[in-house]
């Protein structure tokens, strides 16, 4: 298998049935995106797309990528070590969202936070929501993530499944950032413009649910219970 | 601060936290492929503990499901076909749920009428000890304890080799 049909294969499995799975977290990356676009709508004239959304776009897809294929490529000492801390890692996954929650909350209310609010500001949130997401996430296996994690999980092909699993994750990455740039693009042109800051908020309380079903170990209930309700 | 400087601290940041991560437990020994399999205590739903020492002798053949996932789902009766032929065969089928809460996976379990020992992996310590990070992911070990194949995902794409490696472990 190359690298570009793993990036296709993860790009690809976002529009299929398999969103299902990934459920897990586009909701949540559209409610962060489109919570922090909003609030700059509220703080900035200058509010353009390139300029406000594609760094913390770049800036997601790098740490959910590189967490995320860590995590997958079990051969990987550095991955074990991981997996073995996955509990604590989730906890504090889950105190980065309650900080992003708080952050699309507070932005237009506190003037020192208003000024703060600048792309690189945006790209280290986005950054470490990035870290968070692939922390809590637990991939369904796709038939080509199945061949990927069968050379991830051994020592001698470990680091070439880790290479396959990164660009994988990657195309997901690439594909839900598309899907939300192009839902933020038809919010800001439709009716529901003139209802923002409810949106904005409505995005807050969104990550705020999920950083309580992190820290309180309940995202296995998100999963069992809303997963399989679609299912 | 410069686009150039913010990125370089976020590459940093991401490296920091790359390390920073690993940090805390020690890695445990890596389950592979052609090695000893690593023991267990799985809580059966029916009662009792399902312990890798009590299948001495046996093959095994363990999966990690929820209920949840698709996958799962599609994979079980295929195992399920399994079970039935080789039931008086020297070879265990075991489930673990994990990523579920019980009640969901208990509701799986006997949706599905699983006929061979199930169990609910609280806090999915073994699904760690066997560096899954996904259901369905299964393992074939055969009577020596050796771990002879590892599976992830549905099993019912590969029907042909999961017979040939239900044989195998035999």
């Amino acid at each position: 298998m190359g690298g570009g049909a793993a990036l296709w294969g993860g790009f690809s499995s976002f529009f299929s049935i398999w969103q299902l799975c990934i459920m897990q977290i586009s909701p949540f990356f559209i409610a962060f995106l489109a919570g922090i676009y909003l609030a700059t709508l509220g703080q900035k004239e200058e509010a353009g797309i390139i300029k406000w959304i594609l760094p913390p776009c770049i800036a997601y897809a790098a740490g959910f990528t590189l967490f995320y294929s860590l995590l997958i490529a079990s051969g990987l000492s550095f991955s074990r070590t991981l997996t073995g801390n996955i509990g604590n890692l989730r906890i504090a996954a889950g105190a980065v969202i309650l900080l992003a929650s708080l952050y699309i909350f507070l932005v237009n209310r506190v003037p020192a936070l208003g000024k703060m609010h600048r792309p690189p500001l945006l790209s280290g949130l986005a950054l470490l929501i990035g870290v968070s997401f692939a922390l809590m996430y637990s991939p369904c296996i796709t038939p080509m993530l199945s061949d990927i994690m069968g050379l991830a999980s051994q020592r001698g092909t470990a680091v070439e499944g880790w290479y396959l699993a990164f660009l994988y994750g990657l195309g997901t990455t690439i594909a839900l950032c598309l899907v939300a740039v192009a839902l933020i693009l038809f919010l800001g042109k439709s009716k529901a413009a003139l209802r923002l800051a409810s949106i904005k908020n409505a995005c807050g309380v969104i990550l705020l649910c999920l950083a309580f079903m992190n820290l309180a170990g309940l995202m296995r209930h998100y999963k069992a219970f809303v997963l399989g309700f679609v299912l | 601060m410069s686009w150039t400087s913010s990125f370089k601290n976020y590459c940093a940041a991401l490296l920091f936290a790359t390390a920073l991560a690993g940090c805390g437990e020690e890695a445990k020994p890596l389950l592979q492929v052609g090695e000893k399999a690593i023991p267990f205590n799985l809580e059966l739903l029916g009662g009792g503990t399902g312990r890798l020492e009590d299948y001495a002798g046996k093959g095994i053949v363990i999966t990690f499901m929820s209920s949840w996932c698709p996958c799962s789902n599609e994979s079980l009766p295929l195992i399920k076909q399994a079970y039935t032929k080789h039931k008086d065969a020297p070879i265990v089928f075991l489930m673990v749920g994990i990523q579920d809460s019980r009640s969901k996976f208990e509701g799986f379990v006997k949706k599905w009428g699983v006929p061979f020992p199930a169990g609910y992996d609280k806090g999915d310590r073994i699904a760690r000890d066997y560096g899954v990070s996904s259901p369905p992911t299964t393992f074939f070990i055969d009577k020596n304890g050796i771990v002879k194949r590892a599976f992830y995902g549905n099993i019912a794409k590969k029907p042909d080799e999961f017979r040939q490696w239900v044989e195998e472990i035999i």
